[in-house]
């Protein structure tokens, strides 16, 4: 074991869009007979961040003798049959290259 | 006559281009920190990476990444998905174990298609990399971040170790 990366991670949270899948309409159903849920929209309006996906920036050292900082970003939190958020990660990236370089323009 | 797979017969390719890959780099001389270095970018996968100048420091970035993450969760992000949630990351990123002693290594490596052993797509090509490599180093190394997008949420915040 070596690595050990810090960092940060984005997730991803899709606009929930009023549809509800059948599964989603029994478990609402399940649970109002149960009076344990809300009458509302129940599930639908419950956050999927973690299992939609995001994007990890780590700040690790390289190995090589000079042990320089490098700051990688890796797709995360994806959970199966999940599509990938490409236009997302696009903006993020792009942002992250323009901040980065001007950040390390002002530091040296 | 038995047909053998699509995902079959892509890893048996994509074994065959990682063997003849080592065998031109010369894997047998490779460190273990030369390893772990060869497949971090199958760990996600890596989408980006840049080195910065020599004078930066690492808790400086961190720093740095930790307040630029933070403009994400703002309205008017621009993102086509919204970011809702932001997660400071401390881990370890990989498991260890010892190859010839792990459980979930069939005897016959040539029926170790990675569809058979997890669901989890990213978590089996890691998997099937790892097998690949058995000829050369004793460890399966597994992304604890596939472990964890395999649940039901994934959990930061702390180093994490295991053994399978």
């Amino acid at each position: 074991m070596r690595d050990t990366a810090t960092g940060v991670a984005l997730f991803f949270d899709p606009k929930p869009t009023g549809y509800v899948s059948a599964r989603e309409e029994k478990d609402a159903k399940d649970s109002a007979s149960d009076g344990s849920g809300s009458k509302s929209s129940g599930s639908s309006s419950k956050s999927k961040a973690g299992r939609e996906g995001g994007l990890e920036v780590a700040v690790d050292q390289a190995p090589t003798p000079a042990n320089e900082v490098r700051v990688r970003v890796k797709r995360t939190g994806y959970a199966d049959g999940v599509s990938v958020k490409e236009k997302s990660e696009e903006v993020i990236l792009r942002r992250l290259k323009d901040d980065l370089s001007r950040w390390a323009k002002i530091r040296a | 006559m038995h047909t053998p797979s699509v995902p079959r017969v892509c890893a048996c390719l994509l074994r065959a281009c990682l063997m003849w890959h080592f065998s031109q780099i010369g894997a047998e001389s490779l460190t273990d920190e030369a390893w772990d270095e060869l497949f971090l970018p199958l760990d996600g996968p890596e989408v980006w990476r840049s080195v910065l100048p020599p004078s930066f420091e690492a808790n400086q970035a961190h720093l740095w990444v930790r307040k630029w993450a933070t403009m994400w969760t703002e309205k008017g992000s621009g993102l086509t998905t919204p970011v809702r949630e932001i997660f400071d990351t401390v881990y370890s990123f990989c498991l260890a174990s010892d190859f010839a002693r792990s459980h979930l290594i069939p005897p016959d490596e040539a029926s170790c298609s990675p569809s058979t052993i997890y669901s989890d797509r990213k978590m089996a090509l890691s998997f099937f990399f790892s097998c690949s490599i058995a000829h050369f180093e004793p460890l399966l190394r597994l992304p604890l971040t596939d472990i964890e997008s395999s649940g039901a949420r994934a959990r930061h915040g702390h180093r994490s170790r295991a053994v399978l």
